[in-house]
């Protein structure tokens, strides 16, 4: 099936805001790499930080007008830790499932950030982290050793994005094992489905998934530069998308997500941009950014005022730099209907509001 | 080895990253004080006095105790001219004493060439933690940095204590001087052998060493350890130099909860540290020095502060005339330097000229590139 | 006795690159020295490595603020591409172009800087050199951005010459006189950047040379003994032509991939130690207008390169430790968790990446070495030769068991010494380790008692290998 793309139809969005900026803990984000939106306007950010700055992995709670909650989770191998977390998802209670890829494993924090449990069953941690460690310079973490993987049923290789639908099925992509898994919420394991390759339903790493509201399933297939749609048992029904850096072109797209008119958003990662496509595939619009300084972004100018001059000079030589996406990675909708959009880079989510109406161009 | 241990000792600290003076050493009756700190201010009754304006965090009380007894000095508005924001070349000032030029040449290894030039002693500067910083570069001058005292050696991956005492044997004569193929051979077997010699004795500290003392688990806590051991073991080492966790004092975000840890870890180790030499009667020869690259904004940022100018140093020893050296700086806004600073008043240099003149008896001219008015507090 | 096939392609990887697993070298010795060699020069007709994978487990790697993660990456490089000269030129220019990461205070303009001795490293001089003089971070790093036409500010003019392109010196001559110095200076004015972002809140921005016309002092200049309105470009064009700049690179590349020659502030008085080498590079430099890897291709096919004599006849820097130790052993051949810990090693060693101590780079060769970075050298090397775990040690244990049902202590440690080199000891260090081996007597693998005990005599004579003055060298 051949999939044509032409801009029929024009979605406007509108900027609203954005919330965040470059910290390592607190009020800030460091290489966040995945958000989840729960009700009350409470977002979770997850933090992959550096490798030598383990301080700056955790799982912040901010509020989409930027308020600061708390933060929870740290980096080892213990329970409620974490090494190379990628994915957050919330089920209809508002607990948190967190997927990490390193490990390879799945864990789950009730509401308020307590640890409850985690899957696969028999997981062995990798080392202590109670090492005081002089040698461990600059903050950086032991070296854990990576958790068990495995291509059997409920065996995980990377997961790397994880959804929860209504009924509590919980879809993971299983990125080296190039499939989805669909799990029950205590990690029971009940189906699978993809294999390695470009084909029809075939995937090559995937990274992002999302469901519709009707439950079907959309893979950011990112090695073949896709979105893949499938019905929740897992039939191929579409694929949208090629190599590339033109319209409806994907370059690694990673991030993905529904909204209730059937919208799909994709974090076109390496294309710095996020492309709307309408229900059937067809291209809508490409957001490119348009970031303004969040409030805690002018707080930091505000306690460093030398740099409120750097900025405005830097600002007025090339808006854009500020403004536009720096390697999207996760898009998401609120209960409003907002779109977020987080980036690696810059530490900050720019938020954008649909309008109803869809305009003819 | 009874008359080395008289010679003059300076055991160096260095807080990485950049310690807020302000939260540290507390301007606790200036109003601005607050007001710049709508964050991340500390209410006066926590703060522990130290005179009529300024008082310590509160988590310093160990070290309040120094200076009940008249053995801390500290010094405000420590820096030099034209600030830099750069932890690396703030630092490299500090280590280089050459704030104009990218200088490879540190202070500290000036002062071991001038105390031993022709490096009879290997031990005469030891580093504990792993890389040399450039404090202790100097060419021809060889340092030990020392990753961990207890493990400290040549071939350490060798498992079994006797499987490598052998092949440290084997090591020793491969090393030997030998009928080389060239100079280059034989200057890495001399280094070699100096290498190992500088190993084996430092091997033996830890088995020297009997305390009642317990220094905490940390890096900072084991290091002053090591450098305790290092010099109750009488190797005639003069110098010993540590720094805290790479960029540790770096407080952006969360530093309330992080800076008072941090405090409350280099306080305890202080006060470990000098009751361990008090312990073995072997402080009166040693003088302790801590500073940081540079203070912090006067602005908190909501959570954190970011890289300033003007900070604090400190200095404790049985030789110290406690006081307060140097100015407060100002916090009026007219008087703050640009980017919201606090304006440095004394040059780090100045105290390092009374450190090399009237501790280590040395010319502190050549070492620190030109005559600066000595702050006195010895 | 080594196999010269696999000693000389040994030698030829250890040098246009960060050394091989065992595996490698035999593979390549298969294919021929020539080959090999071409592949080298011809380094878009390799893999790259996957920056797709690099970026995705390793977000922090993108335009990164943070030194750190900057030499990380860059190990990770070293040791991964299949374009091992392309990184070991970068690893050059590195060390000539000196900018450091103190100054600039942005890891990201350090990463540019090295990306682009990457990507231009093996080209054109003329384009390189142009690339350097509108590098931002140059213009910061040497305070070109301070040089006006009103007030000159002489620092890029004088590395120019000094450091990056004439050199002082030759065959005993000065190469510029001080009214050069500033005569090159002038044409460099207005040479500056365009403003770019402070770090807070969001990160630094890529930063961007601007020329601005109003403060390029557009005067009469005479340099090197032409006169002219000289711009920057004007100037970069007379240098390209000197007969110095030529020597400049020949005797570069041959210190850097032949032998160690002296201290560079001594080259003006020493003559190089093959004169007939530099003179055919310097002959290749103009005949191939000013093209790197036409240089490149003579040295390597120089019976002087190929020459017995040559090899291990430099000390390794840091680098070729760190990053050559962990391609023999097979180690961060993928992308995980662990590699931050030996990014820092290179500088425990003295070679602080991307933060060279001056403008005038590492003192290198001997200089390498004092006793507290001989101990870390030493350490770090046998520790990972001595990890029987990794997957590069055991192939080589693998390959010693194949050599026959028993080995006696010499025959052990000959193929030790073949297999993690092939290196030369001297006699007295040979019999040092035989005579260690002798203590325990003849190895046999037959049971997997004798194995396990094989592997660990093997792994401790590894060690005992890595702890020799003769392992510093290349």
């Amino acid at each position: 099936m051949s999939t044509h793309f032409f801009g029929l139809k024009e979605r406007s969005f509108a900027y609203s805001h954005s919330l965040g900026r470059n910290e390592f803990s607190g009020t800030g984000f460091r290489n966040p790499v995945d958000i989840a939106v729960g009700g009350n306007d409470v977002v979770y950010v997850v933090n992959r930080g550096y490798e030598y700055r383990t301080d700056g992995v955790h799982i912040s709670v901010v509020t989409m007008n930027e308020e600061y909650i708390t933060e929870f989770g740290s980096y080892g191998a213990g329970p409620g830790q974490f090494v190379w977390p990628t994915s957050i998802a919330l089920d209809s209670q508002g607990n948190v499932y967190l997927a990490d890829e390193w490990l390879n494993r799945i864990s789950v924090f009730n509401s308020d950030g307590e640890f409850t449990r985690s899957w696969p069953d028999g997981f062995e941690g990798g080392a202590s982290n109670d090492d005081a460690g002089r040698m461990i310079a600059y903050g950086s973490g032991p070296d854990i050793p990576a958790g068990k993987s495995g291509s059997g049923d409920g065996e995980l290789d990377r997961p790397a994005g994880i959804t929860i639908s209504k009924d509590g099925t919980m879809f993971v992509t299983d990125s080296r094992n190039h499939r989805i898994q669909k799990f029950t919420l205590d990690g029971k394991f009940l189906g699978k489905f993809g294999t390695f390759g470009s084909g029809p339903g075939q995937l090559n790493m995937p990274w992002g998934i999302a469901l519709d509201k009707d439950g079907n399933v959309f893979v950011a297939d990112w090695r073949n530069d896709r979105i893949q749609q499938f019905t929740a048992d897992g039939e191929w029904v579409a694929s949208f998308g090629q190599s590339g850096d033109g319209v409806g072109q994907f370059n690694r797209p990673n991030g993905v997500c529904v909204d209730d008119d059937g919208d799909i958003y994709v974090a076109d990662w390496l294309n710095n941009r996020v492309q709307v496509l309408a229900p059937d595939g067809r291209f809508v619009t490409a957001l490119k950014g348009d970031h303004v300084l969040s409030q805690w972004g002018k707080d930091k100018l505000n306690s460093n005022p030398d740099m409120i001059r750097q900025r405005a000079l830097a600002y007025s030589h090339d808006p854009s730099y500020e403004k536009n996406f720096n390697h999207p990675c996760a898009v998401k909708i609120d209960g409003q209907g907002r779109l977020a959009v987080l980036d690696h880079f810059g530490g900050r989510i720019q938020v954008y509001a649909k309008s109803k109406d869809p305009v003819l161009v | 080895m009874v008359s080395t241990q008289k010679d003059p000792v300076l055991a160096i600290l260095s807080l990485s990253g950049g310690n807020d003076g302000l939260n540290t050493v507390i301007p606790r009756t200036n109003g601005l004080y607050r007001d710049f700190r709508p964050s991340l201010s500390i209410s006066d009754d926590q703060i522990i006095p130290i005179n009529d304006d300024l008082g310590f965090h509160p988590a310093m009380g160990p070290l309040k105790k120094f200076w009940d007894e008249g053995k801390l000095a500290i010094f405000l508005g420590m820096g030099y001219p034209n600030s830099s924001y750069s932890h690396f070349r703030s630092m490299d000032i500090w280590h280089t004493c050459e704030p104009d030029t990218q200088g490879n040449e540190g202070w500290l290894g000036r002062v071991i060439k001038d105390l031993d030039p022709t490096s009879e002693n290997v031990l005469t500067g030891v580093n504990f933690g792993r890389g040399l910083p450039r404090a202790l570069a100097k060419d021809g001058v060889p340092v030990a940095s020392v990753g961990d005292l207890e493990t400290y050696g040549l071939l350490t991956g060798i498992d079994g204590d006797s499987q490598r005492s052998e092949a440290l044997d084997v090591f020793g004569r491969m090393y030997s001087p030998a009928i080389g193929r060239g100079a280059v051979m034989d200057y890495i077997r001399n280094t070699g052998t100096d290498a190992l010699k500088g190993a084996d004795i430092l091997a033996t500290a830890p088995e020297k060493y009997s305390s009642s003392v317990e220094y905490s688990n940390t890096a900072v806590g084991q290091y002053m350890k090591n450098i305790a051991q290092t010099h109750l073991a009488g190797f005639g080492t003069r110098v010993l130099y540590t720094t805290s966790p790479y960029n540790s004092f770096d407080t952006h975000a969360n530093q309330a909860a992080l800076h008072a840890g941090l405090w409350t870890d280099v306080s305890n180790t202080v006060e470990n540290f000098m009751g361990d030499l008090r312990e073995h009667q072997a402080s009166d020869n040693v003088l302790l020095f801590m500073f940081t690259e540079f203070g912090r904004r006067i602005t908190d940022n909501g959570s954190g502060t970011d890289h300033g100018s003007a900070g604090i140093a400190f200095a404790v020893g049985e030789g110290v005339k406690g006081g307060i050296y140097g100015e407060y700086p100002s916090l009026d806004i007219n008087q703050q330097e640009e980017g919201g600073n606090l304006k440095f008043n004394q040059d780090f240099r100045s105290v390092y000229t009374c450190i090399l003149e009237d501790w280590m008896g040395l010319d502190a001219k050549p070492i620190v590139g030109g005559s600066f008015e000595k702050t006195k507090f010895l | 006795m080594a196999d010269e096939n696999i000693a000389l392609m040994a030698h030829l990887l250890r040098r246009s690159g960060f050394g091989a697993s065992r595996d490698e070298i035999e593979a390549k010795a298969a294919l021929g020295y020539q080959q090999t060699l071409d592949d080298l020069l011809a380094p878009e007709s390799q893999e790259n490595i996957e920056e797709d994978l690099l970026f995705r487990y390793n977000p922090s790697y993108w335009q990164s603020a943070a030194i750190e993660n900057n030499v990380q990456a860059w190990l990770y490089t070293m040791i991964n591409t299949p374009r091992q000269l392309q990184e070991k030129m970068a690893l050059f220019w590195h060390m000539i172009f000196c900018a450091g990461h103190s100054k600039i205070d942005s890891g990201y303009e350090m990463g540019v800087m090295i990306s682009m001795f990457r990507e231009h490293g093996m080209g054109n001089f003329r384009d390189l050199i142009y690339r350097l003089s509108t590098s931002p971070g140059m213009m910061y790093y040497l305070d070109n951005t301070e040089s006006h036409q009103t007030a000159l500010n002489e620092n890029y003019g004088r590395e120019l010459l000094e450091l990056f392109s004439l050199g002082a010196g030759k065959d005993e001559e000065l190469n510029y006189s001080e009214d050069d110095v500033k005569a090159c200076a002038r044409a460099f004015t207005g040479w500056n950047n365009a403003p770019a972002y402070p770090p807070f809140p969001y990160g630094r921005s890529p930063w961007e040379f601007r020329f601005d016309p109003a403060d390029h002092d557009g005067g009469e200049k005479t340099f090197l003994g032409e006169t002219g309105a000289w711009n920057g470009d004007d100037i970069l064009d007379i240098i390209c032509k000197q007969p110095a700049t030529a020597r400049f690179l020949a005797r570069h590349l041959y210190n850097y991939f032949v032998a160690d020659d002296v201290q560079i502030p001594a080259w003006r008085l020493t003559p190089p130690q093959d004169l007939d080498l530099i003179q055919a590079m310097e002959k290749t430099y103009f005949d191939s207008g000013y093209d790197i890897t036409e240089m490149l291709r003579v040295l390597f096919n120089s019976e002087k390169f190929k020459s017995e004599s040559v090899r291990f006849a430099k000390v390794k820097s840091p680098a070729e430790v760190v990053a050559g130790t962990l391609r023999m052993v097979e180690e961060h051949r993928e992308i995980k968790l662990g590699l931050f810990q030996h990014s820092q090693e290179p500088k425990y060693m003295g070679m602080d990446l991307m933060n060279p101590p001056t403008v005038e780079g590492w003192h290198t060769g001997r200089e390498w070495i004092d006793s507290g970075t001989l101990v870390e050298r030493i350490n770090y090397a046998s520790e990972l030769l001595g990890n029987t775990e990794l997957p590069g040690v055991k192939g080589l244990i693998n390959r010693l068991m194949s050599r026959g049902d028993s080995l006696s202590p010499e025959t052990f440690v000959d193929g030790c010494l073949d297999l993690i080199g092939p290196i030369t000891v001297d006699d007295g260090t040979r019999s040092e380790l035989v005579a260690h081996a002798q203590k325990s007597g003849d190895l046999r693998h037959s049971s997997s008692s004798e194995q396990s005990d094989f592997t660990r005599r093997t792994g401790e004579m590894f060690q005992m290998i890595a702890s020799t003055a003769e392992f510093q060298f290349e």
